[in-house]
């Protein structure tokens, strides 16, 4: 999906299209989702970081200045979201969180090794081994537009020409990681 | 730009990538649906009352830690206080200019809607708010409703 066509779906949805809606949904429940948990919250904060993000486009969906970006808008409102939840929270001062600095402490469920065993093992087993800086760059960048920096220059809150650099990096650590032959499996 | 030029390989490459995130990091049915919910509460023909202050920590007279918010719309500012009891909230607000109004709260998973009449002096009182995203509509005498910005209490 082209920046058009996010645009223009933003537009039907505020003409009253639900079905544009749901594509949107469609599009990027899962950004809206992956930012808020890049945070330090639970299950239902994150629902509620979701929601109220997404109840924040509908009330704004006539009145966005550039509908074609809608996913960096969503990854700015998730963030500010999550953020808003935890100063309210801890009622602390405008505690400036990297999600990197969180996402240290992510470690992949046991399911998750499952069900990337089954897609894509050796992509996996390439990306785990990937810095968590990497990995949690290379996970933003997957939304359609993909490869945009608008959407993870968003969703960290870092300039957008920061990230030329990483994306490259990144992307060729993964693929030397990826030709690399796999370790002998461990019993 | 759409691409922020990217070669095919480093494309075909975050594409698979996608994929793979999509089956491991998948949303819940829930959060989903939710989201997709999110919609019914379009409306397009109310005014919209901006969040312009919140601050947290305020110390009640009881004790209890409050939460001020001030929303703000052409006609009328919208402050109310936003005390926690037991586990659930209530809302004790003020319009500005004072003068009478239904005031409901909305919460997207509650059947109910819970209003109230502000009195003449434009202050209203609301129990029974559960924690997680609500919005207040104030419907005045000679406007149409007038909506606060979604807002996670």
């Amino acid at each position: 999906m082209s920046d058009d066509d996010a645009g223009r779906l933003v537009r039907a949805a505020a003409n009253g299209d639900q079905a544009a809606w749901e594509a949107l949904v469609d599009r990027y429940a899962r950004l809206v989702y992956t930012v808020a948990r890049g945070f330090r919250l639970d299950d239902a904060d994150v629902a509620d970081v979701s929601q109220a993000t997404w109840l924040r486009l509908v009330e704004n969906l006539d009145k966005l200045r550039d509908p074609g970006s809608v996913g960096a808008w969503l990854a700015t409102t998730a963030r500010r979201e999550a953020l808003a939840l935890l100063r309210n929270r801890w009622e602390v001062p405008s505690p400036e969180f990297t999600n990197s600095e969180l996402m240290d402490e992510l470690q992949p469920e046991p399911w998750q090794r499952l069900v990337a065993e089954e897609t894509d093992a050796e992509l996996w087993r390439a990306y785990r081994q990937l810095p968590i800086r990497c990995q949690e760059l290379l996970r933003l960048l997957v939304f359609e537009p993909v490869g945009s920096y608008a959407i993870a220059a968003a969703a960290l809150s870092v300039p957008i020409g920061s990230l030329g650099p990483s994306r490259a990096r990144c992307l060729a650590r993964l693929r030397a990681l990826l030709n690399q032959p796999a370790p002998q499996r461990r019993t | 730009m759409s691409d922020d030029r990217l070669t095919t390989s480093e494309k075909e490459l975050l594409v698979r990538l996608g994929s793979l995130l999509a089956e491991v990091d998948s949303v819940p049915e829930s959060v989903r649906a939710a989201a997709v919910a999110s919609y019914s509460w379009r409306s397009p023909d109310s005014e919209l009352a901006q969040l312009v202050e919140s601050m947290s920590g305020v110390a009640e007279v009881r004790g209890d830690e409050a939460r001020l918010l001030t929303f703000r719309a052409e006609s009328i500012t919208i402050e109310v206080e936003v005390i926690p009891v037991r586990d659930r909230l209530r809302i004790v607000g003020q319009l500005v200019p004072p003068q009478p109004a239904r005031v409901q709260v909305e919460q997207p998973g509650s059947e109910s809607t819970v209003g109230t009449d502000a009195d003449s002096l434009g202050r209203f009182m609301l129990d029974g708010t559960a924690p997680g995203p609500a919005r207040l509509v104030c419907t005045l005498a000679d406007s149409g409703p007038i909506c606060t910005e979604w807002t996670t209490l």
